[in-house]
């Protein structure tokens, strides 16, 4: 049986119910759970043929004005509004700008019109797929030259999670179908040039499983003995951290009703850490079944984050933290910090 | 074209959450303060309204504003809603603005209201992934909006894009200090949302990038709360200005103009993602209709909807060359004892930004600016919408005219 997939997720599904919470008047008010959603069948309209030919045909359809000569991809208007047709004698009122544009066939290379930003806090349906980029592609024409509006498209590396500097202003990309397409936007996106093999530049299409994913992304450490001592100093140093938590309420209110378990994992050792009731709690001992992987090689690196409040997600975008994944555990984590300091802990 | 007057502000304080007031009644609060503040009687002197309300999803209602009209005072009178994305709260002053400037109406009141964090993520237990996902609905459903775009994203992708151009400048620590500053002028600002909160550049530094290279606190806050304003013809102006026993405020300059939505390399046709050109024509078209240049301007309330965003504007507008940002700072332009006093309320950053009523409470802000520190003109912009290709100005000026 084919698996199918839910447009809004269980989880995101409130119960129906509700709370008491106190105003700052001290009056009692209630907050009812509520949603509002419709359900669409949504027409992909003159934006179909754009869309059946990323499907079907694997091929990227722009569209230029005969007069002006600039192509737009995604080929979101038909007509050029201020170009107009030519003059038609027959007709009394002559069409006044606004001429037809033509499909034209582009190539699956391009380049990029800016860096691509890095996301990491996303809106609620796209959580799961943080971090992540989407970038403006200029792709060329089949003689190569640049078309002139730019795609939004999502960037992809094939070295593990997403971070700043991998794709950049005027990097060359190339387009990738995935495997399975439903004719949407999300059938394609872009890897850049750099990172793929001549042979895999040349084939059209390419295909996502064409790739070797996460080349990089190898969390195992061994420990070193050099860095015993300061993998020991670094587990003491966040249970004074964690127990900073239990004297301050808006550190606890960032952990409340979350639980995580968190492996900690460098070269001076491994140590796991426990979100659970609004709290933190470090594990000397091995961490069972982690739903995150902190990897640090050396131990000093998570200092600045406890000691000097930098935020987690930074160190990961700037490469000296190795996560398995960025979620809303190390989001609330981020927050920690700045609450223990305005709670004056 | 008639000459357009502004005879009062009513402000209700920022909060994260008023979860002790509904839209309707934050809507009418501030009315009730505006029209204490001029003097007015809304219910028989108002003879029309425009109401700023961004976000639908926002309020858990469609037409939010059919409940407003009886709360507000103008039963039975036109009431037109405004939603132009970031840049309601300005778009809707534009409205009532050419309302009285046309002659169709003599005293029209002007309010922005927003709600935002009943918004609710169950998966997360948190309002703020809800809270940016509606304003995500936002996007075009076809090309953008299924790749998760949404605000913050939008305003990097221009950040960035400035920055692949020019760069060295919008350096971080310029920034930070952008921030520290405001957190400073917020304190000022009776009704500011983080009016208690001292932030410091290092906390700034140290504050996770929500989207690279924007940090967390260099992000305006989203808030809950409404303003309203009164415009007025020039007879009525002058009569509720002898009435309140104060010098009046005139709109001298007023410009709107939105860039297109898809981005490419012609800026007549497309966006050029590393500008934001509408805040460039806006500031020049409204200071062509005030007759007055730039550095005429003693006060700018701006839309810092992010820092960076802020100091692209403040270049757009001519305060410096773009691609010479820090110079604000580092040249102690925008600092205290600079030239021009920028966000003197805390800005968005600090005092909030309810959409739909954001850019009402800028223009509160000027006129207490305006009048405090006897000044004479100030200028109140908004910005919003994808890549923030919507750009409003306003310019502003105290005393006769």
């Amino acid at each position: 049986m084919k698996e199918t997939k839910k447009i809004i997720p269980d989880v995101m599904i409130p119960y129906k119910g509700s709370k008491i919470e106190k105003g700052r008047d001290g009056a009692e008010y209630i907050l009812r759970n509520d949603a509002m959603y419709t359900g669409y069948e949504h027409s992909q309209a003159e934006h179909s043929e754009f869309f059946l030919s990323l499907k079907n045909n694997c091929v990227i359809l722009g569209r230029i004005c005969p007069s002006c000569e600039k192509i737009d991809v995604p080929p979101a208007k038909l007509r050029c509004p201020p170009c107009s047709p030519p003059v038609d004698p027959t007709k009394h009122l002559q069409q006044i700008g606004f001429r037809e544009m033509v499909v034209v066939a582009l190539s699956d290379r391009g380049f990029l019109e800016a860096t691509p930003p890095v996301v990491c806090f996303a809106p609620a349906n796209f959580k799961s797929e943080v971090p992540y980029a989407n970038g403006y592609v200029r792709l060329y024409t089949k003689e190569g030259t640049a078309t002139n509006g730019a795609m939004k498209i999502r960037i992809r590396t094939t070295t593990g999670l997403m971070r700043p500097g991998i794709a950049k202003w005027k990097d060359e990309v190339k387009i990738v179908f995935r495997d399975e397409r439903e004719g949407s936007i999300c059938d394609i996106f872009a890897v850049p040039a750099s990172e793929l093999a001549e042979e895999q530049l040349q084939k059209s299409p390419l295909f996502e499983s064409d790739i070797e994913w996460d080349r990089d992304m190898d969390l195992n450490i061994r420990v070193d003995d050099s860095f015993t001592q300061s993998g020991d100093f670094l587990r003491k140093e966040w249970m004074i951290f964690a127990s900073r938590i239990e004297r301050s309420k808006r550190a606890q209110k960032d952990l409340a009703n979350w639980s995580s378990r968190i492996l900690v994992a460098t070269l001076g050792g491994d140590f796991g850490l426990l979100i659970v009731d609004g709290a933190l709690v470090v594990d000397g001992c091995d961490l069972f079944d982690p739903d995150i992987i902190l990897r640090v090689d050396d131990p000093k690196t998570l200092l600045r984050y406890v000691h000097d409040g930098y935020a987690l997600t930074n160190l990961f975008l700037e490469g000296s933290l190795h996560l398995n994944v960025l979620n809303e555990t190390i989001f609330k984590m981020d927050r920690l910090p700045r609450s223990l300091k305005r709670d004056g802990v | 074209m008639r000459k357009v007057g502004i005879v009062g502000a009513g402000m209700v304080e920022c909060r994260g959450r008023h979860i002790e007031k509904s839209y309707p009644e934050l809507a009418q609060l501030a009315v009730m303060e505006c029209a204490k503040d001029a003097q007015v009687d809304v219910v028989r002197e108002a003879d029309s309204g425009v109401i700023g309300i961004y976000n639908d999803i926002l309020q858990s209602q469609a037409i939010p504003e059919s409940t407003l009209q009886g709360h507000i005072g103008l039963a039975n009178k036109s009431l037109t809603r405004v939603s132009s994305g970031g840049a309601t709260g300005a778009y809707a002053m534009a409205v009532a603005h050419d309302r009285v400037a046309s002659g169709r109406s003599d005293i029209c009141l002007v309010l922005g209201v927003e709600k935002a964090l009943d918004c609710y993520d169950f998966e997360a237990e948190s309002a703020t992934p809800a809270v940016v996902q509606a304003i995500g609905y936002s996007w075009d459903p076809w090309f953008e909006r299924p790749l998760g775009e949404h605000a913050s994203s939008s305003y990097a992708q221009v950040i960035i894009a400035y920055m692949d151009r020019h760069p060295g400048d919008l350096d971080p620590m310029v920034r930070a200090r952008v921030v520290e500053l405001l957190c400073g002028h917020a304190k000022n600002n009776p009704y500011a949302q983080r009016r208690g909160e001292t932030v410091t550049a290092e906390e700034v530094l140290n504050s996770r990038y929500i989207v690279h290279p924007v940090h967390q606190l260099e992000t305006c806050v989203y808030t809950e709360a409404a303003c309203a304003l009164i415009f007025a013809s020039e007879k009525m102006t002058r009569e509720i200005a002898r009435r309140r026993n104060r010098e009046p405020m005139w709109i001298r300059g007023v410009a709107e103009a939105n860039e297109p939505y898809f981005v490419g390399d012609d800026i007549d046709y497309y966006k050029a993602i590393n500008r934001i050109h509408s805040d460039y024509l806006v500031t020049k078209k409204a200071l062509k209709m005030a007759r007055l240049s730039i550095d005429d301007i003693q006060v700018i309330e701006l839309h810092d909807a992010y820092i960076p965003q802020m100091l692209i504007t403040l270049a757009e507008m001519g305060v410096v060359p773009v691609g010479r940002a820090n110079d604000l700072v580092n040249e102690g332009i925008i600092m205290p004892g600079g030239k021009l006093l920028v966000n003197p309320s805390g800005g968005l950053m600090f005092g909030g930004h309810f959409v739909g009523g954001s850019n009402m409470m800028s223009t509160w802000s000027v006129m207490r600016e305006l009048r405090g520190r006897d000044l004479q003109f100030g200028l109140v912009h908004g910005t919003g919408a994808i890549n923030s290709n919507y750009g409003v100005a306003f310019v502003i000026e105290r005393g006769e005219s």
